[in-house]
């Protein structure tokens, strides 16, 4: 038995609460947290699952699938898994989040990968996080000794979810607004090369044929998320249809914002981007 | 380590250690999947299986997790009525067997369906193209799984 598995076995806590998997902590502060394992398995391909030397699973916390909702937000459990997300019916879910979770790995995988697992891997931002920043979300952090509210906009900046030893990703707040138009496409999966790998978000929101309200973003994994808030600000309250120099414009900024970027975007990324910025201006007149 | 739970509706205890994989103990221990030769990568669908109604990649769910969980093969579907009226329209709808991948798009097809009822051309098309095969049956499957969707919609509604 048990061929191709060697050394001592790994400790694996299954706790049944997020009291539960906290207080595993203050024995083990090394052990590290294993949700759907997806993404885990992604970075070990191998015919054994690689787990840490003291690990915490997570499927059977299950005050950390809830969804709760309200008029003014939407709490997402960090356990939730993409096809529970998913599942959520109603208005309460923003369809700019469910485009980004319907995308991810294949439907067998969304049964698995969780919320807080795609925003905490390793080193990098999850598919799901320029959706949720669009839309101004905020992450709760637990530890034993209480919770933190960490805003989207921290995450940005620093390139990726940071938790310290001991604490959990446990809700993730969205707030209720109206966004008509919302925008996903993203190019490339997990065996698509690093240089053609793209993701763009847009929210939009319009009444009396001005533009009232304009979010974008773009994603290169190497270079992280950029947020062009010059032309959110340049459209925000523009007449629709958009003048041709308006249009041309918004093209130049995104261009400029391509430019600045540390780690210059492949000529594969640079066009996708401008067709796909250049498509959605086209989308906000015709809708 | 061994763990009790449920294989295709039998109270099962298989051996397995704590960093191996649902696929690899359900081969080794029970004779699962002796067919087939699945990615490892949670791409190709071979090894899918229903863990709790869910469907799910064998090889990358730790065997830990199944303790007192219900887990049913394709070859456990396959005995199922529900399965029977789906492969029934299937065939209607001139299915041709590919032996590489038409067991899997059922599993992987009819699993999507039970828990997304209402999805529609557009959805079952994307799911019907993650698991990757040449064999020209996917215009078959997805007529068969519009036909599923209204078939089980018409059930409800007379339910009510």
């Amino acid at each position: 038995m048990s061929a191709g598995v060697e050394g001592p076995p790994p400790l694996v806590y299954s706790p049944r609460s997020l009291g539960e998997a906290l207080a595993l902590f203050v024995p083990n502060p090394q052990a590290q947290l294993f949700a759907g394992g997806t993404a885990w398995q992604s970075d070990y391909l191998s015919s054994s699952i690689r787990l840490p030397p003291v690990t915490i699973s997570l499927h059977l916390a299950d005050d950390l699938r809830k969804v709760t909702y309200g008029e003014r937000w939407l709490d997402l459990g960090g356990a939730l898994s993409l096809n529970q997300l998913l599942s959520v019916g109603g208005p309460w879910v923003p369809a700019l989040l469910k485009d980004a979770a319907r995308v991810i790995g294949t439907s067998a995988l969304r049964n698995l990968a969780t919320v807080a697992g795609n925003l905490c891997r390793k080193g990098v931002l999850g598919d799901l996080f320029p959706p949720l920043h669009l839309l101004g979300a905020q992450f709760e952090v637990r530890n034993l000794r209480g919770s933190r509210w960490v805003p989207s906009q921290q995450v940005a900046d620093d390139g990726k979810m940071t938790l310290a030893a001991g604490e959990i990703l446990t809700r993730v707040r969205v707030p209720q607004e109206d966004w008509p138009l919302s925008f996903y496409q993203k190019i490339g999966n997990i065996r698509t090369p690093w240089d053609e790998r793209l993701a763009l978000s847009g929210l939009a929101r319009s009444k009396n044929n001005q533009l009232e309200a304009f979010r974008f973003s773009f994603h290169l994994p190497h270079s992280g998320l950029v947020r062009v808030r010059e032309l959110e600000v340049e459209l925000t309250g523009q007449t629709l249809p958009l003048a041709h120099r308006e249009r041309t414009r918004a093209l130049e900024r995104i261009d400029e914002a391509l430019t600045q970027l540390p780690e210059p975007p492949s000529v594969f990324q640079r066009d996708r981007v401008l067709h796909m910025t250049r498509w959605i201006v086209t989308r906000l007149d015709s809708d | 380590m061994k763990l009790p739970f449920i294989l295709n509706g039998d109270d099962v205890t298989l051996d397995g250690d704590t960093r191996e994989s649902l696929f690899t103990v359900l081969h080794r221990e029970a004779g699962v999947f002796e067919e087939k030769t699945p990615c490892l990568k949670a791409t190709c669908g071979r090894c899918h299986v229903l863990l709790d109604s869910k469907e799910v990649p064998s090889c990358v769910v730790p065997f830990f997790q199944v303790r007192q969980r219900e887990v049913v093969t394709p070859e456990g579907f396959r005995q199922t009525d529900e399965y029977r009226r789906f492969k029934a329209i299937l065939d209607d709808e001139g299915l041709v067997e590919c032996a590489e991948c038409t067991d899997v798009q059922i599993f992987h097809l009819f699993s999507y369906l039970e828990l997304f009822p209402h999805a529609g051309p557009e959805e079952c098309r994307l799911v019907i193209g993650e698991i990757p095969c040449r064999c020209g049956s996917r215009p078959v499957l997805e007529r068969g799984a519009a036909r599923w969707v209204e078939r089980k919609g018409a059930a409800r509604v007379s339910r009510r």
